[in-house]
């Protein structure tokens, strides 16, 4: 489970300091699949930052996979991703002069995960192996990204607008792989997207505006909240 | 504009080369042209000797010193104006997309021989000052006339203005040269990355960044090389110079010494972190340690800084002995020289503490990296 409580960013100080997040609480359960919805600037991916341990928050308390990530040192909290979590970033970030295989491998030896091979195969790549991450398609791309995140087998997969920067088709497609991942591996994935039919997908979307939470839809018989309730 | 003079003033490293080259080479031109007005007044015999291997030292000292610098000048320069380059290539590549041509562009990098410009006068004028005790040094003996030391305003020519003008039209072509990239790579932000390829298919993800981070920016090799060659060599050959010629000419080589080593490790460390950020940054997010993305990007050049420290000492040894054994061999009580063991350790303990709080201050600089630049809002 990942809990927010009475959580706040600020980004500077004095007249020019800027709010990003206010004062949000919230739980996403382990397991599920939620989706941090709203317009370009409204905290989405501020929020990210904090539930990963990313970044630390200006107040409130942050709980992830059973530890206050809040209250952890930078080295801490470097142990904690190393062991517990997966990003995909919107711009892919894979390291351009390495092969396909060399930056799977980079999530993977964190993981002391041998099974990268299998990984590879599995988001249809193996041909591409030793190719140069530079010379792939953006959809290939983002593919690199995702299996170099499954490969840390991590227990919190957060993804920043994964689709954002791919076609419609392509983004469709990674979105099924991603979808039949999470069935297969059973990690709580956190989405941020602005895209309201990726949220259908969703079992759990938290609406964002202004750095605030503004609503919570929930399908099933999830137990999303808002702490609130 | 993209390039001011603000931003051609800022090559501190550039400036420190070229105020050490100007600083020797004033002294030496100076005292070479000094020598030569009193030929007429050389008897034969000892003083003819004497005089002889003062202007052949000259010589040497002035072709080794503003050859090697000159050359690590330009090298850092071009480093720097590709750098710069690449990290404005998007603002280039609008600039080309509306129609301005390369040569348009890359004209204004002239600016960055400015800091030559700037540390070579420095240099040059600091000579000036020091020059009646530089005089006084080298006919300590009185074996020589009286030399009546002038000053040559002329050399400001050579050693400022000359090489400001090279180091600009150095800028100026390299930038051309970086500019040569299709508009839409330039626009994209695209590097013109080289594939690596792995020697071996399982090659671990840390051994391959390492392999990585060797086989681009080699200029940051060489930078790395030359900071312990300058350190192996200067630092051995003050005390040698203390024995064989003067007090003053140890301590002067014991600065530049120390500001080309400082210059080359701190400009080459720094220049790896930052062209290995977004690395760094990704390295920090996904769980690796400070410890591993310091040794995968820093720990890189550590061989390379000690073959340039076995290297320098080899040439200060090599150049000593040429100058006691062959040039002054007829110089009256030029005691032989021979290699100093216990010199050399003791430098090269002081490298290795000088070479990792370096690089260990640069890797401290790379926890402030930003991490939000990977998110996207």
């Amino acid at each position: 489970m990942i809990r927010l409580t009475d959580v706040a960013k600020t980004y500077g100080s004095g007249p020019g300091a800027v709010q990003a997040v206010r004062g949000v609480s919230m739980q996403i359960p382990a397991g599920s699949f939620a989706v941090l919805l709203g317009a370009s600037g409204s905290g989405k991916s501020t929020l990210l930052s904090l539930m990963s341990g990313l970044e630390m928050p200006s107040a409130g308390t942050v709980e992830a996979a059973g530890k206050c990530i809040s209250t952890l040192s930078d080295r801490e909290r470097t142990l904690f991703r190393r062991r517990h979590v997966g990003f995909v970033f919107q711009q892919y970030y894979l390291l351009p002069e390495l092969t396909v295989c060399a930056n799977v491998r980079m999530g993977a030896d964190l993981a002391a995960n041998r099974n990268y091979e299998s990984i590879i195969q599995a988001v249809g790549l193996d041909e591409q192996r030793q190719q140069a991450a530079n010379t792939l398609s953006g959809g290939q791309q983002q593919r690199v990204s995702i299996a170099r995140a499954v490969a840390k087998k991590p227990q919190l997969l957060f993804l920043d607008e994964p689709t954002g920067a791919l076609d419609e088709e392509t983004g469709r497609e990674i979105l099924r792989y991603l979808s039949r991942l999470h069935r297969q591996e059973k990690f709580t994935m956190v989405m941020v997207t602005h895209n309201e039919s990726i949220a259908e997908l969703a079992d759990c979307v938290y609406r964002l505006g202004s750095g605030r939470l503004t609503g919570v839809e929930t399908r099933w018989e999830w137990q999303c909240g808002s702490m609130e309730d | 504009m993209l390039v001011s003079i603000r931003n051609g003033l800022r090559l501190v490293g550039v400036a420190l080369i070229l105020l050490c080259a100007a600083f020797v080479c004033t002294l030496f031109l100076t005292y070479r042209l000094d020598l030569a007005a009193i030929r007429g007044d050389i008897e034969p015999g000892i003083m003819q000797t004497i005089y002889d291997a003062q202007l052949a030292s000259s010589n040497v000292v002035l072709a080794v010193t503003s050859g090697c610098l000159l050359a690590t000048s330009i090298v850092v320069l071009c480093f720097y104006v590709q750098s710069y380059v690449e990290r404005c290539q998007q603002q280039l590549g609008v600039l080309k997309a509306l129609g301005y041509s390369d040569w348009e562009l890359a004209s204004h990098f002239w600016v960055f021989g400015l800091s030559a410009l700037l540390g070579g006068a420095m240099g040059t004028l600091a000579a000036f000052v020091y020059l009646p005790v530089f005089a006084e040094t080298m006919n300590a003996d009185r074996l020589l006339p009286e030399l009546a030391v002038k000053i040559h305003p002329e050399l400001l020519w050579w050693t400022a203005a000359a090489p400001g003008i090279l180091l600009a039209a150095a800028a100026v072509l390299q930038a051309r040269r970086t500019l040569r990239r299709p508009v839409p790579d330039l626009l994209r932000g695209l590097r013109p990355e080289k594939s690596v390829r792995l020697e071996r298919r399982d090659l671990p993800f840390l051994s391959a960044l390492r392999q990585s981070v060797r086989r681009t920016k080699k200029a940051l090799l060489f930078f790395i090389f030359i900071g312990g060659f300058s350190f192996a060599c200067m630092m051995q050959m003050a005390p040698s110079m203390r024995d064989l010629a003067s007090e003053s000419m140890a301590l002067m080589m014991f600065v530049i010494g120390l500001v080309l080593a400082c210059t080359a490790v701190i400009v080459s460390a720094k220049s790896a972190v930052r062209a290995r950020r977004r690395t760094l940054i990704l390295m920090h997010a996904l769980g690796y340690s400070r410890r591993e993305q310091a040794q995968s990007v820093l720990g890189v050049y550590r061989p390379f800084a000690y073959a340039g420290f076995a290297v320098g000492t080899v040439y200060q040894y090599v150049l000593l002995k040429l100058m006691v054994d062959v040039i002054y061999r007829d110089f009256p009580g030029m005691p032989a020289y021979s290699f100093d063991l216990p010199v050399c350790l003791w430098v090269l303990l002081a490298f290795a503490v000088f070479y990792e709080l370096c690089t260990a201050a640069c890797a401290r600089e790379a926890r402030h990296l930003p991490v939000r630049i990977l998110t996207s809002d």
